[in-house]
Parts: C-alpha cells; sequence; structure tokens
C-alpha cells in the first residue's frame, strides 16, 4: 500500500513538473509574440508602417496573431493529452 | 414599424421562446436549473461561449470602429480573441474541477468562509448587473434607431424576453439561445462578407482602393495612431482587454455545463475559433461599410458608429437584409444579457440565499424557487436601471466590467489556484483594492472627468481611458501584500487543493466535500 503510495506521489510529480514546464514554455511565447504588437507599434512604429507585398507590416502581424492563437491553442490542446496520459499513470498507481 | 422588420422579431422571439418551453421541462433541480445538467459537448459550450461573449459591442461596435478607425478598430477584435488562452491556459479546467455552480464555490473551495462567499457573489453581482445595463441601454438606444420603437418599449421588450429565458429555462434555455445566435450571427455575417466581394466583383485590390476613396483617412486608414494615440492608453486597453475575460464570471460558469475537462478545452478552442473568424468576417464589414456606404453617411446617420453593419446591410441587399440584420443584433443582445442574468442569478442564490443565508440548508425546491425569484428580481432590476440611466456613458460601464474583472476577479483567482502562501486575507483584500483601485481611476479618468461631456466638468487627473495598467497591478499587489502580511492564519492543505484543481483528483486521505 506504501509502495502504490509512493509511485502515486511521483507519478503525480512528474505530470506536475511537466505541465508547469510547458506551461513556462508557452506563456514565454505567448507573451513575447502577443505583447510584441503594441511594444512595435510603440518603438518601431516607422518600420511597422512599411508594406511588405503590399500589406502594412502591422496588418500581417495582426494576422499573425489570430494564427497563433489559434495555433498556440492546438498546441495546448495535444501537450494536454499527453499530460492526461500521465495522470492516468498517476491514478492506476493510486489504485494499486 | 416596416412589416418586414416586425417578421423577423417575432420569429427570433418565437424561436427563442420554443427554446424556453422545451428548457423549462429539463429545468427541475438545481444542477439542471444552474449548469444544464453539465450536459453540453464541448463543441456546444464553445457556440454558446461566443454567443455569450461576442456583445453588440462587438458585433455592431467593432464594424464601426474599424469603418471610423481602420487598424486601431481592429486592435480591440486582437484583444478579445487573445484573452482565450489566458482562459485555456490557467483558468478553464480548474474552475470545472472545483466549482460546482457559481464562481464562489471555486475560491470557497481553498478558503471555506462566508466572507469568501460573500466577497465573491459581491463581485459577481457588480459584474454582471455593471456589464448588463451597459447592453440593455445600447440595445434600446439602437432598436429606437433602427426600427423607430420607443427606447423604453426596446428596453422592457429585451428585459422581459431575458428574464423569461432565464426564470423559466434557466442554464438550458440560455445555453440553445446562446448557440442559436451564434449560429445566426455567423452564417448571416459571413453571407454578408462574401456579398461585399462579390460586389467588388471578388477583387480585394478594388475594396480597398474603394476604402482609400471612401475615408478621409485615405492611406493612413491602413496605419495605426488614429484611436489609441497615446502608447500607454494602447497598452493599458490591450491588457485589460487579454487579462479581463479569465475574471469575467458569466463566461466561467459556463464551465460547469460540460462533463469533463477534455469538453472544457473543447469549448475553449471552439470558442477562440469562432470569435477569432467571426473578428475577420468584421474586419471585411467594417472595410465594405467604408467603401461602400462612405464615412460621411455613416457619420450623419450616427456619429457612433453603431449603425454601420446595418447601413452596410441596407445598402448591399435593401430593407430585407436590413431587417434580417437588425433581428441578429436584437438576438445577440438578448443571448447576452441572458448570460449575465445567469450568472448574477447564481451568485445570489445559490452562494448568499443557499450558503450563507440558509446555512446550506436549504431543500432542493427552495433552491430552485429562490433561483427563479433572484432572476426575476435581478432582471426587474437591471431593465429599471437601464431606463432610468438612458443618457449613462456605456462605453464607461464596459470599461469598468473588463477592467474590474481583470483586477479585482482574476488576480484573486489565479493566486487562489497557483500561489501556496496565499491567504484568505489577502484574497478579500485583493478583490477589495482590484474594484476600489478600477472604480476611483475611472471616476478622476476622461470618462468622468471632462469638459465637454463629462459627469464632472472639470480637466481629468488621470489621462487613461482604460486605467487597467494601473489597477490590475493593484489588485495583484493588494492581494499578494495582504497575504504577506496576514500569514499567521490556520494554514491550508494546499498539496490537496492543488491536486483537486489541477486534476480533479482528491487525496486519498483527505476527500473533502467542498459543498
Amino acid at each position: 500500500m506504501e509502495t502504490g503510495r509512493t509511485k502515486e506521489l511521483e507519478a503525480f510529480t512528474i505530470w506536475r513538473k511537466s505541465r508547469k514546464r510547458f506551461l513556462i514554455l508557452i506563456v514565454s511565447i505567448a507573451l513575447v509574440i502577443f505583447l510584441g504588437l503594441p511594444v512595435c507599434l510603440t518603438f518601431l512604429s516607422t518600420f511597422m508602417h512599411r508594406e511588405f507585398i503590399g500589406i502594412p507590416l502591422i496588418w500581417l502581424y495582426a494576422f499573425f496573431q489570430i494564427i497563433t492563437t489559434w495555433l498556440v491553442g492546438w498546441i495546448y490542446w495535444r501537450k494536454s493529452l499527453q499530460l492526461d496520459r500521465l495522470l492516468t499513470r498517476v491514478k492506476e498507481e493510486g489504485k494499486t | 414599424m416596416n412589416l418586414t422588420y416586425f417578421i423577423f422579431f417575432i420569429c427570433i422571439v418565437i424561436c427563442t421562446l420554443i427554446i424556453t418551453y422545451w428548457a423549462a421541462r429539463r429545468s427541475k433541480t438545481t444542477f439542471q436549473f444552474y449548469t444544464a445538467s453539465g450536459s453540453l459537448t464541448g463543441f456546444q459550450n464553445g457556440l454558446a461561449i461566443a454567443g455569450d461573449y461576442i456583445s453588440a459591442a462587438s458585433f455592431l461596435g467593432i464594424v464601426g470602429a474599424i469603418a471610423f478607425n481602420g487598424f486601431d478598430g481592429f486592435l480591440y477584435s486582437l484583444g478579445f480573441l487573445i484573452s482565450y488562452l489566458v482562459v485555456l491556459f490557467f483558468v478553464a479546467e480548474p474552475v470545472h474541477h472545483l466549482g460546482r455552480y457559481s464562481l464562489g464555490d471555486v475560491i470557497y473551495a481553498r478558503f471555506p468562509s462566508n466572507g469568501i462567499r460573500w466577497i465573491m457573489a459581491l463581485g459577481t453581482l457588480t459584474i454582471s448587473i455593471f456589464y448588463m445595463i451597459p447592453q440593455l441601454v445600447a440595445s434600446g438606444l439602437l432598436i429606437r434607431l433602427l426600427l423607430d420603437i420607443n427606447y423604453s418599449i426596446s428596453v422592457v421588450v429585451i428585459g422581459s424576453l431575458m428574464t423569461i429565458y432565464v426564470v423559466f429555462g434557466g442554464m438550458f434555455a440560455t445555453s440553445w439561445v446562446q448557440i442559436v445566435k451564434t449560429v445566426l450571427l455567423m452564417t448571416s455575417t459571413f453571407f454578408l462578407s462574401l456579398i461585399v466581394f462579390s460586389y467588388y466583383d471578388w477583387d480585394l485590390a478594388t475594396l480597398l482602393g474603394e476604402v482609400r476613396l471612401g475615408t478621409p483617412l485615405g492611406d493612413q486608414f491602413f496605419l495605426s495612431g488614429h484611436l489609441l494615440k497615446n502608447p500607454l492608453e494602447m497598452f493599458s486597453l490591450y491588457i485589460a482587454l487579454i487579462l479581463g475575460t479569465a475574471g469575467l464570471p458569466h463566461i466561467l460558469i459556463r464551465f460547469y455545463t460540460v462533463k469533463n475537462v477534455i469538453e472544457v478545452r473543447k469549448s475553449v478552442l471552439t470558442a477562440s475559433w469562432i470569435i477569432g473568424l467571426f473578428y475577420i468576417i468584421t474586419l471585411v464589414l467594417g472595410l465594405g461599410t467604408v467603401a461602400i456606404v462612405g464615412y460621411d453617411k455613416l457619420v450623419t446617420t450616427d456619429p457612433t458608429g453603431n449603425l454601420a453593419a446595418p447601413l452596410l446591410a441596407s445598402a448591399l441587399g435593401g430593407d430585407f437584409l436590413l431587417a434580417f440584420i437588425s433581428a441578429i443584433a436584437f438576438t445577440t443582445v438578448v443571448a447576452v444579457v441572458a448570460g449575465l442574468v445567469i450568472s448574477a442569478t447564481t451568485a445570489f442564490s445559490h452562494d448568499i440565499y443557499h450558503h450563507i443565508i440558509k446555512k446550506g440548508q436549504a431543500t432542493e425546491a427552495q433552491q430552485l424557487r429562490a433561483a427563479q425569484w433572484s432572476a426575476f428580481i435581478i432582471g426587474l432590476i437591471s431593465t429599471l436601471f437601464a431606463l432610468g440611466l438612458k443618457d449613462i456613458n456605456v462605453t464607461f460601464l464596459v470599461s469598468l466590467t473588463f477592467i474590474v474583472a481583470a483586477s479585482s476577479n482574476l488576480p484573486v483567482i489565479l493566486l487562489t489556484l497557483y500561489w501556496k502562501r496565499f491567504t484568505k486575507t489577502g484574497a478579500i483584500i485583493g478583490m477589495a483594492s482590484g474594484l476600489v483601485a478600477s472604480i476611483l481611476l475611472l471616476m478622476i479618468g476622461p470618462h468622468v472627468m471632462n469638459l465637454k461631456n463629462g459627469l464632472i466638468a472639470k480637466e481629468s487627473i488621470l489621462t487613461l481611458y482604460n486605467p487597467g495598467i494601473i489597477s490590475i497591478p493593484v489588485g495583484f499587489l493588494g492581494a499578494i501584500l495582504g497575504s504577506i502580511l496576514f500569514r499567521n492564519q490556520q494554514a491550508s492543505d494546499f498539496e490537496a487543493f492543488y491536486r483537486k484543481a489541477h486534476t480533479g483528483m482528491e487525496t486519498s486521505e483527505k476527500k473533502e466535500h467542498f459543498f
């Protein structure tokens, strides 16, 4: 019984660390991308108003943010499924 | 009133009342009333969240903002959309695991006390009612403009409908009205945007050329700096929009309507896809308005820009399309206000009546009756406020809602879920400081203090329209300092709480009943 609880605790610690690592990474990337727009508009205004393939960079960045939101959401979904499998292990260890 | 308009309105009202009748037969217990029995799928809940979130301000306001200000109008849309990642990463799953009916349940799970129930219930009531009033006021004004119906009649009709949905149909009716609204809104605006493209023979370059001709801004229309000239204002607005959603009670209680965390994730992802696509469509509609209707006609008809989409519909499809888009705008309003009524109802009847007044001993029948009476009274109060506050600054109340949610609710939710040393006193101080800072900063800002048309005809002390950049850190700081200064309290078992919050599992030693 005691061994089962120790294993459960170990599995839970692995789940917790993996989730924390993933969240720190994805939130850092998201912060840079999403806060990048107001930062660029403030400090690189002239550059951001230049055109690339006929479209001002600010618009490209804005559309990029929409796509990034969906992409980041999808990455979270995939990673959560992996983490759920780890969590199932925690539950199984808890039963033993 | 024109007969076409009347037919569309009657169709919408009948359709939603049929939904309510169907839902009423499924709302016989509190679990059914507050959470629709947790029976929605993630996709359905995502549609309902989008329906709850896309207000008249989003639909009509953003099309107008883009038509007037180009890129800066679109910036609002981005903030609203990105906010769903904050909900997904940090809040949605723990709320589902910890809560049962209200947002108060979540914080109470860590700090079980009546004080916490009180403050969370008051926070929810404040946010929901403050958000409901501008929605009702704006819809009354809008329907008066569109259909030439008296302002008071418009408000009473919308107020009565939202109350009927919630009193009789609870969360079932609210959810399905929101789902129907999302489907109608998305399909109609999508087809309207296709008509815009077909108007210019599917040639984007011609459309953009006409936009340049239609706006006094010319080429500058596509650049930033027309609406948000001050960079600090832009940052402040962006941060409040991104963080605000994760503190909005009417959005968070939607995570009780699905059965597990996979459906919770699906809900948020579906909502983010729909909201993202919707904002791309509003961009096309904004551009179409400038190109087809023209800035001058828009500003002459309605200087606020809220009639941009209806004017575009009228220009493209005459009375018939205008009537259809107006009916959609009407559905948009009733779906959002119904969501707000049920959120306020839950806070009052579940947190205050059942847990505080009845000490958790109210019977099922008493709870259900209290919920229905609460919904009726909240609906009535909001309608009366909206009737009396016709001339209130709507933008002020909408800003207040998002800023209070981000400054007051969000710090407490996040620190409760993630900070081991967070205390009950910290939670109360955090809530109070965020709320006071938001209200105070808005009161001394240009929304209220304004030489031209302010409530106080003086130069504003704070120049920011959106003081989130100050009030959000104040909320966090209040919560953190409160926890550090009042540390010597009975320590709660954070590990057990963390496990329950993030996995839904309870430790074998301690299987607590939080409710």
